[in-house]
């Protein structure tokens, strides 16, 4: 932490930005996938980096409060673009290739996102969107290995229900 | 010794980790090329997101933001209505006389030579740690690190090569392939950046767009020479790509002036 502050031993912000900022981005692009999005989330992240600078201090590690942070600022956008906006994106998303894709990922993502709380959606879109292992993920959340498996467990039963359920209709 | 994950690159590459865990994650990436691979694709993304989106931009945007909308009207005219009239007046007017007066001074937007559009070649320049557009009007220096951006369209590889003054022709691809698969879309990071050596004088640089892989010495016939251990002569490597290019290849070149 020392090389991100300045003589009064208030955080830098600007030096934190040119460090941490495209890796902030790169998370925000991969959970929103709009370009914009992303950097309108990268914005709101460093304004809450600017404001829990007291929080900051006691994790330890700027790249691992930074990854929780936006993980859930993300999670947060995305809830609450419910409904007719996943419609607009279909049309205006981000992957051009193949916007169906885009938009069945987006409303299962929100499915599957829905019944859990923030910790678990947390640890599903460590495991899923960035392929962290249990181990990373406990370094990232503080949580145990078994707590962590634990949660997996229950979600993926809740997934494979959800999935029979889509089947089925 | 736990391994080394792809959140511990990220820890060395934001410079959070120093001495003895510094020297593991740099011994790791010697000998898993995805880690390596990683942090090169780290240090791009880096390039290109901060030259798209430097600090001053960071701080307008949050300026903006806290500022509503009302207070952002009343600010602009609460300046006196003769200045907020006439200033951009007087600019643009300006403006307009100069280049009426001065029209070779006009900004060639992408000084890249490109052979048979629509393929391109374009960089970004670190020094000192300040990421700034790249400008084929200035002179760089050896520890410039050149970040190419490239837009490949519908070709499926690139291969980036140069030749400098003394006519030595280098790669930037690992091994004795020549190309990288190319992504689509317009100004992609070409994989890693390149740092520029102490050669004096200028040094060409040329990505060949191509729908199949090719292994240098292909790559070096396309600029007109023998072999790739060949040595070449920029001016003449430029006119045979003028002269013609293979079926199903395209080229983009830029020159950029060093220090002698």
């Amino acid at each position: 932490m020392e090389n991100n502050e300045s003589a009064s031993g208030e955080l830098n912000v600007g030096e934190v930005y040119k460090k941490y900022a495209s890796v902030v981005y790169g998370r925000c692009l991969k959970i929103l996938w709009s370009e914009d999005e992303a950097w309108d989330a990268t914005q709101d992240v460093f304004m809450k980096l600017h404001q829990s600078q007291s929080t900051l201090q006691k994790s330890g590690s700027v790249l691992y409060w930074l990854h929780r942070t936006t993980t859930n600022h993300c999670i947060s956008v995305l809830r609450r673009k419910r409904g007719v906006a996943y419609q607009e994106e279909a049309h205006a998303g981000n992957d051009s290739a193949n916007p169906e894709r885009a938009l069945a990922a987006k409303q299962m993502l929100q499915k599957l996102f829905g019944p859990w709380n923030k910790v678990v959606r947390e640890i599903i879109v460590y495991t899923y969107i960035d392929g962290y292992t249990q181990a990373e993920i406990s370094k990232l959340t503080g949580l145990g290995e078994s707590t962590i498996r634990k949660y997996l467990t229950k979600f993926r039963r809740k997934a494979q229900e959800l999935r029979g359920g889509l089947e089925a209709s | 010794m736990k391994p080394v994950s792809k959140l511990d690159v990220e820890r060395y590459f934001t410079g959070e980790l120093t001495g003895a865990e510094a020297d593991q994650i740099e011994r790791a990436m010697d000998s898993r090329p995805e880690l390596k691979e990683y942090y090169q694709e780290l240090q791009g993304d880096k390039n290109v997101f901060l030259a798209k989106h430097p600090y001053r931009d960071f701080v307008k945007g949050n300026q903006r933001k806290a500022s509503s909308p009302l207070v952002r009207v009343l600010q602009w005219f609460s300046v006196p209505r003769p200045v907020w009239v006439a200033v951009p007046l007087v600019l643009v007017l300006g403006i307009a006389y100069f280049f009426q007066q001065h029209p070779h001074v006009l900004p060639d937007k992408n000084p890249g030579i490109r052979y048979k559009s629509p393929v391109a070649l374009d960089f970004l320049v670190r020094r000192n740690g300040e990421v700034q557009p790249g400008n084929t009007d200035h002179v760089y220096r050896a520890g410039d690190a050149v970040q190419f951006l490239y837009t490949a369209n519908s070709f499926k590889y690139i291969s980036l090569l140069s030749v400098d003054q003394s006519g030595k022709l280098s790669f930037y691809s690992p091994q004795s392939a020549a190309s990288l698969p190319a992504k689509p879309g317009g100004g992609q990071p070409f994989p890693h950046s390149v740092e520029l050596d102490a050669a004096p004088g200028g040094e060409l640089f040329i990505a060949l767009f191509t729908q199949a892989s090719l292994s240098r010495k292909d790559a070096a016939k396309i600029l007109g020479l023998p072999s790739a251990e060949s040595r070449g002569d920029i001016q003449r490597i430029q006119k045979h790509l003028q002269a013609g290019l293979p079926e199903e290849t395209q080229a983009a070149t830029l020159y950029l002036k060093k220090e002698k």
